[in-house]
């Protein structure tokens, strides 16, 4: 069936429509298309939806955001929840607390204001700097003292401090070295718990060592060591002499000491290198050392293999430290042992005790040879970090083949590596950053390999568009979605794999509601798509790709974007795709957007629907089965039916009796059994489980009577004794569970007497 | 939360350290009474240091005075032979101090009941990880026929001539009336079965675990617990899927078995209190309970200067300030 046939009518109805053939060839590209359109210049117009963010500083969103000190599992608290938890906490209705929640607004507003100039402050700073400007507005003395007191007992509720940081350009990195950071001092505080148990145990080794000396236990030792307070009543001599002739002198070894020393000066050398690392304790004025950064995958490889020469050197300490810590150090065994440590003797926990590297990449600077250490990296076992920055997308597109894809070496560097399994993948926007920093947290303590796809914006702000909408805008059209792999969680991918952050992950675009006023006044109101074409509209590398026509040239057969991709190929036939747009002035326009774009936005949609199956979001393995699953359920319940109408008039069958051989079988056991009892009978025994180890028996005749390794009786020989010993230790066991058997020796001297006394007990 | 360095200590290869054995438990050879039923609990918890591989030099017994108490010397571990009635006491400070040790007490019904009741108490609500045996042979064994908080009314000992005149003391249902109890158990020295898997459990249990041990004393009382070991109706064997569960060849031996749940405390109440059959098995358990140690732990590793810094540092904040108008 050819064209004409198989749209018949369709076509010719087109054909026949001078105004939609005008919009199509637009929409087609033709290069007869007419011009009406416009090619919108992107700097006045922005896709509708964005029409309720144009003020965004005004809005309280997720950023600026705290990037508190010392608390990894609070590592970035947006600016506003703060705020919000210091409101909710205050009673609002108590008098005054309604004054004290403007206050705290007008505070923020302040805050936020410093912030967008990208200067790199602290809360408390900002805080202060923002609290003048405020009390500088309060109308009279009064009202300024209200406010001072209220902002200065907001300030006394905050618990932590930080730099406060915008959606900038920096954000990624910088949120990244912070969470670096707390990680690398909360591994290195345990790690120095650790080393501070084994140095102190080592030098309470040496040091008892040293009290038993000889040098430790001379009068003047002692004398000085006691103080003066006993000066008089003690008689030093005295006491050294008892001391030096009542301990046991058994001082450590030359050679253990020697071990013990060195052992423990590695690891204070250890103790003290995580020191200088980490800073000390919790202090909040001391800030921590920050953490070295890489730019290149190549040499944080390089680095890592160095450390594994120190974590031989350090592990080898620790070992030893432990076995000597628990006596267990053997010099025959041990010692050819460590002296032949390598990194073959690391096991693979000990390996994951490498310190995490930290790699920053710009997508942009990505070179062949870091292509391939990346790679090398997320496949492997290594604790290394890598943060991996995406400026523009499409990333890499080669203009001249057309706008066909977002298969870029970016885009999809995140959905590779969870197909390599072993590292632990985050790919997010700077725009939700603050929202995924506990996920960034456990990418970093993960054990193994991390990688952090980051969307960022491109260097220069889109002059309607502010950096945050920009990037919220990437996530929420599908461009640049969200999702974990975090292999910690399990080996299934139900238990590793998660979309989150998604805007309507049921969805295959969010929809949102639209109100709008038509050219007549009328409140109208829309369901509108939020595509990948909404966020690529603003991309000034597609500008030729949208054209703008004026309302005199619309048709019904224009349909909106979101519409237009849920029909099939076949159903497009006839339709003009448009997406709604609204210049500086809040007026509404239609935007075509032309036919390549449509391709790369069905490519967009296709990679999203892969996450959706992979995060469990109707998937078609779980679909199929579940569909399978009906249909057996339907044809049990049917067949159930059938038979339940069968038995009706049916006897049930009866189960024929098998023979039963049981009845015979244990007769011939017992016995047997019978007559095993019979001979043990002649032999004396003792019911070992029931012993209660009161030692009456073996003190008696060790020869006869013995303990077993759980130190419970047995007999141990039963010549090796006599019959009457046997019966008087039945006689006198406290829970009677020695029997005396028969006697061996028939000549033994009044055995009727004893047989008679034995019977008791046999 | 991953500590890589603390993993990694633990997974120390020494494939070829030879494992203990009850033998690296024996201290000195014991000089109790032949027949005496405190060599019963020795046995059993010889065996049970040897069964979790317990590092002799990271486990101590702690112990007051009287027979019962003699039991640390008889360990190859580390002991505590402490005062009358203070074995408590000391274990709270060794565990506080060194929560990585084992530490065991035990205490004879003299030394607990009487002179160390107040400590008792005391260690019950505090609910330290300790595992603590009271050996209950109902008299003063050590100070030769002592009657006993634990003896029963009309008891003619050295000190009780005419008969002893007040009812005992009943060790259970006094720890089973206290608040915080975590773990309370009872059993006997002539079973050895039970009486090791219930020191065993209570072992395991981390908290205070308290375990009543009725220990035959031949030398002053011959005859006083045979009733019981010659009739074993008069004990009822509790077991439960979450107390403890007998083997058949044993629990054959009891005409009387209960199930008995031990996160019921009212049963358990009920089973301790006085009847003609005393309970034998878990009474109580219940591992929610905070343990001390927990809520303040004192150990940090400071040097010296560091623990002298700090001392300052807080002497510090209470220094008065002569010029100020308040000091
Ligand atoms: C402060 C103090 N008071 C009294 C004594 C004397 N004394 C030694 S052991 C003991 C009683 C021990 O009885 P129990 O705890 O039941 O131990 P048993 O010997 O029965 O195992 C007494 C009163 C003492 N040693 N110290
Ligand atoms: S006096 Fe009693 S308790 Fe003490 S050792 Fe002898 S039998 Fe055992
Ligand atoms: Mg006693």
């Amino acid at each position: 069936m050819n064209r004409m046939e198989e749209y018949g009518e369709e076509l010719a109805a087109v054909r026949q429509d001078g105004r939609l053939k005008q919009l199509l060839r637009i929409h087609l590209g033709r290069p007869d298309a007419p011009s009406i359109g416009a090619e919108p210049s992107a700097s006045d117009l922005a896709p509708a939806l964005f029409s309720h963010y144009r003020g965004l500083a005004a809005l309280r969103y997720d950023y600026p955001v705290v990037l508190l000190d010392h608390d990894a599992d609070r590592c970035a608290v947006p600016l506003a929840d703060i705020i919000g938890e210091l409101i909710r906490s205050a009673n609002s209705s108590e008098p005054g607390g309604e004054q004290y929640c403007r206050d705290l607004y007008q505070l923020e507003a302040n805050i936020k204001q410093v912030a967008a100039k990208g200067t790199e402050q602290r809360l408390s700073t900002l805080w202060d700097t923002a609290a003048r400007q405020c009390l500088a507005t309060a109308q009279d003395a009064r009202r300024r003292q209200v406010m001072r007191e209220n902002l200065n007992s907001a300030r006394g509720a905050i618990e932590g401090d930080g730099v406060i940081a915008d959606c900038d350009p920096q954000i990624s990195r910088c949120l990244f070295a912070h969470a670096g950071q707390l990680i690398q001092s909360e591994q290195g505080r345990q790690a120095r718990g650790t080393l501070d148990e084994l140095i102190a145990e080592l030098r309470a080794i040496l040091e008892s060592d040293r009290m038993r000396s000889a040098r430790a236990t001379t009068a003047d030792a002692l004398r000085t060591s006691m103080g003066d307070t006993h000066a008089g009543g003690i008689n030093f001599e005295i006491l050294s002499s008892v001391l030096r002739s009542s301990q046991h002198q058994r001082p450590l070894t030359v050679s253990r000491r020697k071990r013990v020393r060195s052992v423990l000066k590695a690891l204070k050398t250890e103790r003290n290198r995580l020191r200088s690392q980490s800073g000390k304790g919790k202090s909040p004025r001391r800030r921590p050392a920050t953490v070295t950064i890489e730019t290149s995958c190549v040499a944080a490889l390089e680095k890592l293999r160095g450390a594994v020469q120190h974590l031989v050197e350090l592990f080898r300490a620790l070992r030893i430290a432990r076995l000597e810590v628990e006596n267990r150090y053997d010099e025959a065994r041990h010692d050819s042992f460590f002296e032949a440590f390598g990194v073959d003797q690391l096991t693979p926990e000990e390996l994951r005790g490498l310190p995490p590297l930290f790699v920053h990449l710009d997508t942009d600077a990505l070179d062949a040879e870091n292509r391939t250490a990346l790679i090398e990296i997320l496949s492997s076992d290594l604790p290394i970090k890598v943060l991996v920055e995406l400026r523009t997308i499409p990333d890499g597109i080669p203009m001249t083949a057309g706008p066909g894809g977002f298969g870029g070496w970016g885009t999809s560097l995140a959905s590779m590596a969870v197909m390599l399994r072993t590292a632990y993948v985050l790919q997010t926007t700077a725009a939700n950053l603050p929202r995924l920093a506990g996920e960034i947290i456990a990418g970093l303590r993960y054990e193994g390999p991390a990688l952090f796809s980051v969307y960022s914006g491109p260097a220069e702000e889109h002059p309607l568009v502010p950096r945050y909408l920009h990037c919220a805008s990437a996530l929420e059209s599908r461009v640049f979605p969200c999702f974990v792999h975090d292999p910690g969680r399990g080996p299934e991918c139900a238990q590793r794999f998660q979309i989150m952050g998604n805007p309507q992950p049921e969805e295959s675009w969010p929809m949102h509601e639209f109100s709008y006023e038509d050219a007549e006044g009328r409140a109208m109101s829309d369901e509108v798509a939020f595509t990948a074409l909404d966020f690529l509209f603003m991309d000034p590398r597609f500008a030729g790709q949208y054209v703008t026509v004026p309302s005199d040239s619309w048709h019904p057969n224009m349909v909106s974007l979101g519409e237009y991709l849920s029909l099939s190929e076949r159903h497009t036939f006839g339709k003009v795709p448009y997406l709604w747009t609204v210049d500086a002035d809040d007026v509404l326009r239609r935007v075509i957007v032309r036919r390549g774009l449509i391709m790369a936005a069905r490519r967009c949609h296709d990679m999203w629907r892969n996450l959706q199956e992979l995060g469990g979001i109707r998937n078609s393995h779980a679909l199929r089965l579940l569909e399978a699953e009906r249909e057996r359920a339907a044809s049990i319940r049917d067949h159930q039916l059938e038979s339940l109408e069968t038995v009706e008039e049916t006897d049930l069958p009866r189960a024929e009796a098998a023979p039963d051989t049981s009845e015979s079988t244990t007769a011939v056991n017992e016995e047997a059994e019978a007559e095993a009892l019979t001979a043990a009978a002649d032999q004396a025994y003792i019911e070992t489980d029931l012993c209660t180890s009161c030692n009456d028996c073996t003190d008696r005749n060790g020869m006869l009577f013995a303990y077993n390794e759980v130190k419970q009786a047995y007999i141990k020989d039963a010549s090796a004794g006599t019959f009457r010993e046997l019966v008087e230790a039945a006689e006198n066991c406290p829970v009677c569970i020695i029997h005396p058997g028969r006697p061996l020796n028939q000549d033994e001297p009044s055995l009727d007497d004893l047989l008679k006394r034995a019977s008791a007990f046999n | 939360m991953f500590n890589p360095i603390e993993t990694l200590i633990r997974s120390v290869t020494d494939i070829d350290a030879d494992p203990y054995s009850l033998g690296d438990f024996l201290g000195v050879d014991s000089r109790w009474c032949q027949r005496c039923g405190n060599n019963a609990i020795l046995t059993a918890v010889q065996k049970l240091c040897a069964e979790e591989q317990l590092a002799p030099e990271k486990t101590v017994f702690v112990s007051g005075i009287g027979c019962s108490s003699r039991l640390p010397h008889y360990m190859g571990t580390y002991g505590f032979h402490a005062l009358h009635g203070r074995a408590l006491p000391v274990a709270e400070g060794i565990k506080i101090r060194r929560p990585d040790l084992h530490v065991f007490v035990t205490t004879g019904d003299g030394d607990c009941c009487s002179i160390g009741a107040g400590h008792w108490l005391h260690a019950i609500r505090y609910n330290m990880n300790i595992t603590v045996l009271l050996h209950d042979n109902q008299i003063y064994g050590l100070t030769k026929n002592q009657v006993s908080p634990t003896s029963p009314r009309g008891l003619v000992s050295n000190t009780s001539p005419h008969g002893a005149s007040l009812d005992p003391l009943n060790p259970l249902a006094a720890t089973l009336g206290m608040s915080n109890i975590s773990f309370v158990a009872q059993a006997v020295d002539w079973v050895p079965s039970v009486l090791y898997d219930v020191i065993e459990q209570a072992f395991h249990h981390r908290g205070l675990s308290f375990v009543c041990i009725m220990q035959r004393c031949p030398n002053y009382l011959p005859d006083h617990f045979e009733e019981y070991i010659k009739n074993p109706d008069r004990l009822v064997l509790l077991t439960h899927a979450r107390g403890l569960q007998v083997e058949e060849s044993i629990a054959r031996r009891f005409k009387h078995r209960e199930e008995h749940d031990p996160a019921d405390l009212d049963r358990a109440r009920e089973l301790s209190m006085p009847r003609d059959r005393i309970p034998l098995g878990i009474l109580y358990r219940n591992p929610e309970v905070l343990c001390y140690e927990d809520v303040r732990s004192g150990v940090e590793h400071l040097s010296v200067a560091e623990r002298m810094a700090a001392l300052e540092r807080e002497f510090d904040k209470f220094t008065v300030d002569a010029a100020s108008p308040q000091g």
